[in-house]
């Protein structure tokens, strides 16, 4: 299968699911209201020159908050772009041989997934929250430099499409193809996404393609972002603080947000003076990475030189988000405020002294090994210390069950299994087995998307009333939270366990033996991306529809003396918007009042309301019953179709009555039992079905006669046939039962439980 | 399920109110219908997901050609110095006319990868890796990807994609649930 296209497909289904739901959201705003009302939004076409000057205002902009929006808009496209490759990885180990997809895709779709997700979507969404929310929590009018902010967010664009060309050149490629002639597209289809692997090691990266220039390029330019971005919020924190705000009592992200720059200034220079060498080796014939040269050991160095750090570039603002969010919602202090700093301060040295623990395998001197696994031992302790911080800060607590809080502890829970896995990890002999085996993929995953994501998902729903004054669907982001956390451990505890029977890691092909345990992880990642879109269409669909917020203190941080900056900030803000509080009136009466006759009582209405009831019954069952034969037919003939229903059953249910076995003659003694006996059934028998709703007995009814129906009607059929028959058949039943029900409420006809009148 | 209630469309809860957040959930309203049926929805599309993935697949790659046809590239053998003395080396007229077609496309292509569409009469060596000389120049040539044929029953398809739509049901149930007890609140008005 034609990976690109796949790809693209994908997520132009996504964009456009998107653009949906804002156009419907939209129009559902404009719509008058049910009670006769009028709308209180108005539609508004946007003229082309508002589509321009919105267009110049926000690619020229260099308010905070505006670029930190941006940034999360960027983040969130590479994230989905990111999460497709994904999905695709898992799609193609369902099966033990590489067959829905090629090896080489197979190498492509890890390379790119790795870099997309570390590069493009972690720090800039992390440099958003933070542009967006840090002068707020400290005070400031803007960031030190707005300037060079936008100049740090532009880069990014341009930067993940020279990574990523090698798609975009195989469409466009593909495309044109169809009109211009194959041989002039040659140096489109060249560009071929790397399969190298996101750690880029030489020899294999040294190998002849031209995209791999590119990425390199597109990710130096990211890396000028990213310190540019670190930069700016170094200066912010120090120069730009409020008076009233100094070092012991600067918030905790803010603590987060400068410690993760400072690793930046440090980490990403060395990242783009490396990339730079392979560059030159690659086309100018320098040896830094060859074997004549430096040889390939010298690239790990140097790689993971930045690429430990730059695992608590993205992890350090996640317990940053953690430590302030978790308190809100547990209606406590954070504990320990100093030793969460002291072991965010730790962290940030300690991480540059790891970096060798990914080399365990490469033959590095065994003292030197011996050394890096004490550093990298020791730099669970600080770890350790934040969670139980984060542990004794819920302890007593008066937990609120929100969103935030689902993510926050499901996030602890992932980072605990996580964390634990990456000490054994560290020690030598325990690496030199697991290293090359799913256990480390695990280990990783469920630390950088246990705690990482689930924390922008938290701060999306902590701050979504503050960004947009309306309230998202708090059902639906329960759920949403519920579903990360279960999708997240059921993958990921799923690849330890593979990694616990030693499956090698990054293979395309497998032996067949671990195929139910990879089916199992990509069903977990398919709830993953669900429960993904499920927050994209609450975020999208809330910001035109969600509640307005009435209070700038939607999470009652007042009470808990938590009201930080930020809300503060969004109090004045409303108060300067709105001035006056919303006025209601005294009393409120409704807009219809149904007309409520009472018929005398007569000998004629006494006898013929009965008759008529009971005809009425009747009639409405057998038209209920028509609708739901028919509704069931289309199923029915659907599973003949897949060959799974015999319809010579139906013949055969003819010669029950005595009549030739015919198909139209048992269709039609079908139909008639399905608007006479099934209907009665269900009217009398309906009360000792459970539901209060007419609908929820029906499905419960339609199950139990689907039972009959299955026995009745089987004819032989095995293994997934018979599946497919009994899901068939149940299907059918319940599109009956659905049918039945609702063709009865309409031509209201008697409710089958007793209770009786409106609830 | 006896126990639920049947919140109408009319009294959807305000989010939040002058005093702080409203509790999401009404004390009303069945957590089997809000939560546990888009749970099962939820987990009922993730396994039809890849059973229609790979049903699906079964049923269009004879058609559409994504199976059986595996890939070689051919690399011009002075790349590896003197490292292919050891391999096997076979002249080009032994490639059936397929191999030799999909070696040309491999040295045209700028990502020195062909098709073999037909006859994979030297498999056993194309897998291990031979140096073939074509033209004049040496070439390394050998199976990058096999392309394999999936093997699953197609029924997967159908079972997949129902497993889906009643997925979406599912999912689609809390909204659903409350849009029926409104019209069933009208009805019986």
């Amino acid at each position: 299968m034609n990976r690109a296209l796949t790809e693209v497909s994908l997520f132009a289904v996504v964009v456009v699911g998107c653009l949906l739901t804002i156009v419907l959201a939209r129009r559902a705003r404009g719509e008058p209201s049910p009670d006769g009302g009028y709308a209180t939004g108005h539609r508004r076409e946007l003229s082309l020159a508002e589509a321009k000057a919105a267009a110049v205002r926000w690619t020229t902009t260099t308010n905070h908050r505006e670029i930190g929006l941006l940034y999360i808009a960027f983040g969130t496209v590479a994230a989905i772009w990111g999460g497709i490759d994904a999905m695709m990885i898992r799609t193609h180990l369902l099966t033990p041989e590489a067959n829905l997809w090629t090896e080489q895709t197979y190498n492509e779709l890890f390379t790119m997934h790795g870099l997309t997700m570390l590069i493009f979507f972690v720090t800039p969404v992390f440099f958003g929250i933070g542009n967006y929310f840090l002068p707020l929590l400290i005070g400031a009018d803007d960031m030190a430099f707005p300037r060079l902010n936008a100049i740090g967010f532009w880069l990014l664009p341009p930067s993940l499409l020279l990574a990523r060309l090698g798609i975009v050149a195989e469409v466009t490629g593909a495309m044109l193809a169809v009109v211009v002639p194959g041989e002039w597209l040659s140096v489109l289809l060249a560009f071929q996404e790397p399969a190298i692997g996101w750690t880029m090691y030489p020899p294999l990266s040294l190998a002849p393609n031209p995209q791999t220039n590119f990425l390199l390029l597109g990710l130096h330019l990211s890396g000028i972002a990213t310190t540019i971005g670190g930069i700016n919020f170094i200066a912010t924190v120090v120069y730009e603080r409020d008076e009233s705000i100094g070092w012991a009592n600067l918030d905790i992200f803010s603590w987060n947000m400068l410690i993760t720059s400072a690793i930046v200034i440090f980490a990403f220079p060395l990242l783009g003076t490396a990339l730079l060498m392979l560059l030159l080796d690659r086309n100018f014939g320098t040896t830094f990475f060859t074997v004549e040269g430096g040889g390939p050991i010298l690239w790990q160095h140097l790689l993971w030189f930045w690429g430990h750090p730059e695992v608590y570039i993205i992890f350090l603002p996640a317990t940053g988000l953690m430590s302030l969010i978790l308190p809100k919602f547990v209606g406590r202090k954070l504990f320990g405020f100093k030793f969460i700093v002291y072991s965010t301060i730790a962290i940030g040295v300690l991480s540059f002294g790891v970096w060798a623990h990914h080399m365990f395998v490469t033959g590095v001197d065994p003292r030197i090994r011996a050394s890096f696994m004490a550093t990298s031992i020791a730099i669970a302790v600080p770890s350790a210390i934040k969670v139980f911080n984060w542990i004794t800060t819920m302890w007593n607590g008066d937990v609120r069950l929100a969103a935030p809080l689902i993510l926050c502890v499901g996030s602890v829970g992932l980072f605990i299994v996580g964390g634990v896995t990456g000490i054994f990890l560290a020690v030598i002999p325990v690496d030199v087995i697991y290293h090359g085996t799913y256990y480390v993929v695990g280990h990783f995953h469920l630390i950088i998307m246990g705690i990482i994501p689930f924390m922008m998902f938290a701060a999306s729903y902590y701050w979504y009333p503050l960004i947009t004054g309306r309230m998202y669907d708090r059902r639906l982001a329960i759920f949403q939270s519920s579903l990360l956390v279960i999708g997240s451990g059921l993958t990921f505890m799923t690849l330890m366990a593979l990694g616990f029977l030693e499956h090698p890691r990054r293979y395309a092909t497998y032996p067949a033996e671990y195929s139910g345990l990879h089916v199992v992880a990509t069903v977990g990642s398919f709830i993953i991306g669900i429960s993904v879109l499920m927050w994209l269409y609450n975020m999208l669909w809330s910001y035109f529809q969600g509640t307005p917020v009435e209070t700038a203190d939607p999470w009652e941080l007042k009470a808990t003396q938590q009201f930080t900056p930020e809300w503060q900030w969004f109090e004045d803000r409303l108060e300067r918007k709105h001035g006056i509080p919303p006025s209601e009136p005294e009393e409120v009466r409704p807009s219809y009042v149904p007309a409520q006759e009472e018929r005398p009582p007569s000998l004629y209405g006494r006898i013929v309301p009965v008759a008529r009831r009971a005809l009425s019954d009747a009639g409405a069952g057998a038209a209920g019953g028509f609708v739901g034969t028919v509704l069931m037919t289309g199923v029915l003939l659907v599973a003949v179709a897949l060959g799974v229903f015999d319809p010579e059953s139906f013949a055969n249910l003819a010669t029950l009555v005595g009549l030739p076995a015919n198909l139209a003659l048992g269709y039609s003694l079908f139909l008639f039992a399905g608007m006479t006996v099934w209907p009665l059934l269900f009217l009398s028998l309906g009360e000792y079905l459970p539901g209060e709703l007419t609908f929820i007995t029906g499905l419960w009814y339609a199950t139990v006669i689907a039972s009959g129906f299955v026995i009745a009607f089987y004819t032989g059929q095995t293994g997934l046939e018979l599946v497919t028959y009994l899901v068939f058949a149940l299907l059918a039943h319940w599109i009956y039962g659905l049918g039945l029900a609702g063709m009865i409420t309409y031509l209201g006809g008697r409710r089958p439980t007793s209770s009786e009148g409106p609830r | 399920m006896s126990d639920d209630a049947s919140p109408s469309d009319a009294d959807e809860p305000s989010a939040t109110d002058s005093t702080g957040p409203v509790e999401p959930t009404a004390s009303s309203e069945s957590l089997v219908l809000t939560y546990a049926a888009p749970f099962l929805g939820v987990l009922l599309i993730s396994v039809g997901l890849p059973l229609s993935i790979v049903g699906g697949y079964v049923v269009v790659q004879d058609g559409l050609g994504l199976c059986g046809e595996p890939a070689i590239t051919a690399t011009p053998a002075d790349e590896y110095d003197d490292s292919l003395a050891t391999i096997e080396e076979i002249p080009a007229e032994q490639l059936s006319s397929a191999e030799r077609e999909a070696l040309e496309e491999a040295i045209d292509s700028p990502l020195q990868e062909g098709r073999v569409s037909g006859e994979l009469e030297n498999r056993a060596a194309l897998l291990e890796g031979v140096v073939v000389e074509y033209e004049g120049t040496h070439y390394y040539v050998q199976i990058t990807s096999q392309n394999s044929c999936l093997e699953v029953q197609p029924l997967l398809f159908p079972i997949g994609a129902v497993a889906i739509l009643m997925g979406i049901g599912g999912v689609l149930t809390p909204p659903i649930y409350r849009k029926l007890a409104g019209f069933e609140e009208r009805m019986r008005r």
